[in-house]
């Protein structure tokens, strides 16, 4: 870091990045597949403690990708997904979907999406806007 | 999973005959229903989920819920299609 000297125009050396986000996989991909983000389901904390007391390894994660849904009220997994982790339902739910009346098994479950940064904001302040977590 | 399913229903319906009676006391409480009773009432779900894999183990059918009424919801489409796929 450089020292600061009145009326010089200095600015920090802080290395300028892109002012664009930089796609990988082409917009085809959002086009095809809907708003997909990679996703992995997992066994809650509590299970998998309670199956390592048990002597039992707790299954491996079910990875893929998700449908994301941001005016959704719930989150559905599917029931492959759920009989691949061992899950069991801790109760029943009813909905009305296309078909009339459900009556839907409830998981408790561990839902990691990732999401990975490609590009900062760069505004022209000295200020840095930080990736959401 | 049908024997399994068949239980579970039946707790269910012993928590939604004393719901109401749980509200008084309990609104907003996470509970564990097991053999048609209350078990334990939690301030967490993941307290009672807890609770209930301790006391019961890991095979035997229990309910965990919130203590609260439950408006019908929706079914996404997406439940019987299956929203994520994967190899492990």
């Amino acid at each position: 870091m450089g020292k600061r000297r009145a009326g010089s125009g200095w600015r920090p050396s802080t290395p300028r990045v892109p002012t664009r986000i930089v796609e990988a996989y082409g917009p085809d991909v959002l086009h095809i597949h809907g708003p997909i983000i990679p996703a992995r389901w997992m066994i809650p904390m509590r299970l998998a403690e309670a199956l390592l007391d048990h002597g039992q390894q707790p299954p491996p994660p079910v990875v893929g990708a998700i449908l994301l849904d941001t005016a959704a009220s719930g989150t559905c997994i599917s029931q492959t997904a759920a009989e691949r982790l061992g899950l069991k339902p801790t109760r029943m739910g009813v909905g009305y979907g296309a078909g009339g009346r459900h009556e839907n098994p409830v998981y408790f479950a561990r839902l990691e999406t990732i999401v990975q940064l490609l590009a900062w904001l760069h505004l022209d302040s000295d200020d840095r806007i930080p990736p959401l977590p | 999973m049908t024997d399994r399913l068949e239980t579970l229903r039946a707790e269910q319906r012993a928590f939604d005959a004393v719901l109401e009676d749980m509200l008084e006391r309990h609104a907003g409480e996470f509970v564990v229903f097991h053999d048609g009773e209350p078990a334990g009432f939690f301030s967490t779900y993941d307290d009672a989920y807890g609770f209930a894999l301790d006391r019961f183990g890991l095979d035997t059918v229990f309910l965990v819920s919130e203590v609260k009424r439950r408006r019908p919801e929706v079914t996404s489409i997406a439940w019987d299609l299956g929203v994520m796929f994967g190899e492990t």
